[in-house]
């Protein structure tokens, strides 16, 4: 690994900048991972654990056992003795400075040792209940429907709407065409924190104010997906279209029989930053949506932080399960999105 | 699968054709040339509805009154909205302003978008460059400093807001390393630093591919000329790569602006909605509270601050056509 | 099939005009093919008719009726394209379906159609490849298949071999060829190659700068062609041009002399001959012998092919280097002067004023 990192572009002579910048790498890499990895591992914790201080690393709990004759678990602790010798003691009780413990290989006999002689064990312990309960008890499955819905919805809608308008701009040739064009380029740099306040007016007299389709809706004509798809359509010949039109072909059956599927690469592109788009959206559905049935995920867990902000082990579990999906997608993707991002300037 | 997969088709082609029906009428009627107003209409809807009728609505309610949605219902008050907003003992002091949220807004955003744009733009400078120099493991490294890039504004914010705890991994390592424990995010300054670190490792990946392209883009020629006249490699950097990066890295950093003067979401999770007190209340979130989340909805006012804003940004954007247009020669 | 009729058919394109008052009758199961140099508007010509472009004013008639309105489709053409234009993302099976199905065919007759296309242009074997996996030839086939499956009243071909090599575009010639004298189906065919236009076709529309030159018969336009054009266009080297001027005009023909290659009395339609009117002679290259007296040339390069001969020189007086082209072999060397002879009634005549030949009287 270390050979790996260090490689450089004159093999075998390392000067002052090829170590920089191989500190620089190390220590990105370290700045970028670490606040995730930490997330990730707290998640995982129990809830006692996630509120002890100072943290440990890795998710652990107490280990217990059962013993005869006792209607509760015993947590069980390392006895160091006098001697050195160390012993597996299951603890009964504590008095004081003194613990009354039984011996785990003779359960039948107590006695008492003093705190400071023992220490409790600890075990790698992984709390999947803190994914599960918040399924079950809060309404977090509800927001992960409403954003698979959004999303899913979103997507295909975009690459319809979008793909279709790109088609009439690169390959027809109507009146106004061009002022359509720049209209929509035009668009490319108004952010949404400009148009925020009558969007939601418009939304409020469509009737969708609180309804997931207005954050669809709002959402579909893009004018990114517009420019990225005209751009490819200009690439395919015309021949190939006025083919398709001496082949009976109605204008339709064109567009969905010959320039969408010689497009699924700019679609396929479209689609993935498509889907990151709604997955992580977050202002527009907060304006748009209201009550907690529609709620989308990154809605649904700024929410629930705000209103039960101690229980961080249910936060970070579903705080993981909101960067999942777009982890995922990247990690199969990545050579797509990040040449994508670099040709087109999207993001 | 395969035959899966072949039923599903059939079904998508039967309702194509049954799409198609109308269409093919309407070909009929308007000829093939004009089919293009039939593909463009379904986008142009949605962005008339939720593009330019926004755009115009805006400039309308900013120049209206009252508390009422419908903008038939509101009266105009001319310039109003504007003068009270711009009403100012001092531009510097915001308690001197009639809407003081409004000022200390301002001057959050302003500092913010300073140090921001700066820090993203040196970060991403010096990550392409050394991600450029490599010759094995560029892909690699490019992914893992663009992947932040991905996550939504919620799980930065959440993530970093647990690491800056009071029991989180920061305090932990602070308490170990003999310093005090501090509660970052309830204190006004360290809260606006650990804000724009937060922006730039949330998107710094982004800059630095868009920096990465560039320095992609100068030929190979110019550095093995430089080479074979042993210059050395940070001579290189100061004499032909930023040079020629330049125009490039003008565009970018008008970009940067832009996007920074837009801060929200991040820092509004991160921070619980722009505190402590005001330390970290930025303009667009002084248009959402305005707008939606205060007792009485004052959507004129709202209205007057987005165009205030929007025209800073329409702006900055011409200077960034400008100088985008300047770099293409 | 169909007989095609255009009548004052005219193309303006924002303001343009790019094609003038065009004319043309086309029998049924006739070989037309469109000629002229790149540019010209034969290419245009091509698609008005196809109904891929509409026309300014005029009509387009076929079998009689008026399409002017009607779509490819409706017209019930077919068209090679150029560059095949083959969709990329289907087999060859589906390319050559796709037609058929757009127009709700029942399975079982695009089957039979398919497969009979197929095994007359040998494209059985490569059903299932994409175009990308065929070679240059087999998309030509492919994209020729395309068109015979529809059973299309005229085929439509825009300069289908033009990026086949020498030796397969010979070869495709002499199949489509075949392929018209099989489907004896109206087809119309557009090249900037004269010689494929005179090899392939039995009628010649002569295209430049938007207007038709002539139609007829190959060996017409290179026997009788109607302008200087024309006359300069087909016929393989160029015909060779001199200025001369009238000397004398009488019911047989007229005298024309020229500075550099002396007088001649040629057996044209004299009436709107003047004396002293300026007009061009036009002398084809197979049309000159050699003789032991008469105008000297110098040689200024020979192409020797065994059986023919083809010799350039400069003659005294004329800018341009003359060509002559022999039926056999001919001993010389560069530098050589030699003597020809030009015969009178092989000359062509075409007055400056107007390009137009002065027509021969017909023996």
């Amino acid at each position: 690994m270390l050979k790996f990192l260090t490689r450089t572009r004159r093999p075998g002579k390392m000067d002052i900048t090829d170590i920089l910048s191989w500190l620089w790498l190390t220590l990105g890499t370290a700045v970028i991972a670490i606040p995730i990895a930490w997330a990730m591992l707290s998640s995982l914790k129990t809830q006692a654990e996630v509120n002890s201080f100072p943290p440990s690393l890795i998710p652990q709990s107490t280990v217990s056992t059962q013993v005869e004759g006792y209607d509760k678990d015993l947590s069980v602790w390392e006895w160091t003795q006098a001697s050195g010798e160390t012993k597996k003691v299951a603890l009964v009780r504590r008095i004081g400075i003194k613990a009354t413990v039984l011996d785990m290989e003779k359960p039948e006999k107590t006695f008492q040792v003093p705190i400071s002689e023992i220490t409790q064990l600890k075990d790698v312990h992984f709390q999947w209940s803190n994914y599960t309960d918040p399924l079950e008890r809060f309404d977090f499955f509800t927001y992960i429907k409403n954003t698979v819905f959004v999303t899913v919805v979103a997507t295909i809608l975009t690459l319809l709407l979008n793909s279709m308008a790109a088609f009439a701009l690169s390959k027809y040739k109507f009146r106004g065409k061009n002022a359509i064009f720049m209209l929509i380029l035009s668009t490319l740099m108004l952010p949404l924190s400009v148009i925020m306040v009558p969007a939601f007016i418009v939304i409020v007299g469509l009737n969708l104010a609180d309804n997931l389709w207005g954050v669809i809706f709002a959402t579909v004509a893009t004018p990114t997906g517009v420019f990225m798809l005209r751009q490819y359509m200009l690439t395919i010949p015309d021949d190939l279209i006025e083919a398709a039109r001496v082949d009976a072909a109605s204008e339709f059956r064109i567009y969905w029989r010959i320039v969408l599927p010689l497009c699924a690469p700019a679609l396929a592109v479209l689609a993935i930053f498509s889907v990151i788009w709604r997955w992580n959206d977050f202002l527009w559905p907060l304006i748009v949506l209201s009550s907690p049935e529609n709620y989308t995920l990154q809605i649904g867990l700024n929410a629930f932080q705000g209103q039960f902000s101690v229980e961080w082990h249910y936060i970070l579990a579903m705080t993981v399960i909101a960067l999942l999906p777009v982890t995922i997608v990247f990690l199969v993707l990545q050579k797509y999105i990040t040449e994508g991002v670099a040709g087109s300037g999207v993001k | 699968m395969k035959n899966l997969s072949a039923f599903l088709f059939s079904i998508l082609d039967k309702f194509m054709r049954l799409v198609e029906l109308p269409t093919v009428y309407v070909q009929k009627k308007i000829g093939v040339q004009r089919m293009g107003y039939l593909f463009v209409a379904p986008n142009m809807v949605l962005f008339s509805l939720f593009v330019f009728l926004p755009v115009g609505l805006a400039i309308a309610y900013a120049f209206t009154g009252g508390t009422n949605m419908l903008i038939w219902d509101r009266p105009f008050i001319g310039l109003e909205n504007f003068s009270r907003l711009l009403n100012c003992g001092s531009y510097m002091d915001p308690a001197s302003c009639e809407f003081d949220l409004f000022w200390t807004a301002v001057h959050n955003t302003w500092w913010y978008t300073l140090l921001n744009a700066t820090g993203t733009l040196v970060m991403a400078l010096i990550t392409a460059v050394v991600l450029n120099r490599l010759s094995k493991g560029k892909a690699l490294f490019r992914s893992i400093f663009f992947y932040p890039v991905l996550l939504s504004p919620v799980v930065v914010g959440l993530i970093w807001k647990w690491f800056l705890a009071r029991d989180g991994l920061l305090n932990a390592l602070v308490l170990d390393l003999g310093g005090e424990r501090t509660i970052f995010l309830l204190e006004v300054w360290w809260s606006r630093f650990w804000v724009v670190y937060v922006s730039i490792w949330f998107h710094m990946g982004f800059f630095t591919l868009i920096i990465l392209a560039g320095l992609q883009a100068i030929p190979r020629d110019i550095y093995e000329a430089a080479k074979v006249d042993g210059t050395s490699e940070w001579r290189q950097f100061w004499r032909i790569t930023l040079p020629l990066l330049t125009p490039n890295l003008l565009v970018v950093a008008v970009l940067l602006l832009i996007r920074s003067v837009q801060v929200f979401d991040e820092a509004w999770v991160l921070t619980d909605g722009g505190g402590p007190g005001t330390a970290n209340t930025f303009i667009v979130q002084f248009i959402y509270q305005t707008a939606f989340s205060s007792e009485i909805r004052l959507y004129g006012l709202a209205s007057a601050a987005s165009v205030l804003m929007g025209l800073a940004l329409l702006a900055l954007t011409l200077i960034q056509v400008w100088l985008a247009k300047k770099a293409e020669y | 099939m169909a007989a095609i009729q255009l009548k004052n058919l005219h193309k303006r394109y924002e303001s343009i005009d790019v094609m003038h008052q065009v004319n043309i009758d086309i029998e049924d199961g006739e070989f037309v093919a469109l000629v002229g140099p790149s540019g010209c508007g034969k290419s245009t010509l091509l698609r008005l008719i196809s109904g891929l472009e509409d026309i300014t004013s005029g009509e387009i008639l076929f079998d009689g009726k008026v399409v002017n309105r009607l779509s490819p489709a409706e017209r019930e053409i077919a068209m090679v394209f150029q560059s095949y234009a083959l969709y990329p993302h289907m087999t060859v099976k589906k390319n050559l379906s796709f037609g058929l199905e757009n127009l709700n065919m029942d399975r079982a007759i695009i089957e039979e159609r398919i497969q009979k296309a197929a095994k007359l242009l040998d494209l059985l074997p490569y059903m299932d490849r994409k175009p990308r996996a065929l070679s240059g030839g087999q998309r030509q086939r492919v994209a020729i298949g395309r068109a015979i499956v529809r059973n299309p009243k005229v085929f439509l071909f825009d300069e289908p071999l033009s990026n086949l090599d020498a030796k397969l575009r010979v070869q495709t010639r002499g199949e489509i060829t075949k392929l018209h004298k099989k489907l004896n189906t109206t087809m119309i065919y557009v090249t900037h190659d004269q010689v494929e236009a005179m090899t392939m076709a039995e009628k010649i529309v002569v295209v430049n700068a938007g207007r038709i030159e002539q139609v007829g018969k190959p060996l017409d336009l290179f026997e009788r062609p109607a302008n200087r054009f024309v006359a300069e266009f087909i016929g393989s080297p160029k015909m060779n041009i001199f200025q001369a001027g009238i000397t004398k005009v009488s019911d047989n023909g007229i005298e024309v002399t020229s500075k550099s290659i002396g007088e001649f009395s040629i057996p044209v339609i004299s009436k709107t001959a003047k004396i002293g009117d300026s007009v061009t002679l036009g002398v084809r290259p197979s049309h000159i012998e050699i003789a032991e007296s008469g105008i000297p040339l110098e040689i200024t390069q020979l192409e020797c092919m065994g059986h023919e001969t083809f010799i350039y020189g400069s003659i005294q007086g004329e800018k341009e280097d003359l060509v002559a082209h022999l039926p056999h072999h001919f001993d010389a060397e560069i530098g050589d002067t030699i003597f020809l002879r030009f015969t009178s009634q092989f000359m062509h005549v075409f007055c400056d004023k107007t390009d137009q030949a002065f027509k021969r009287i017909e023996v």
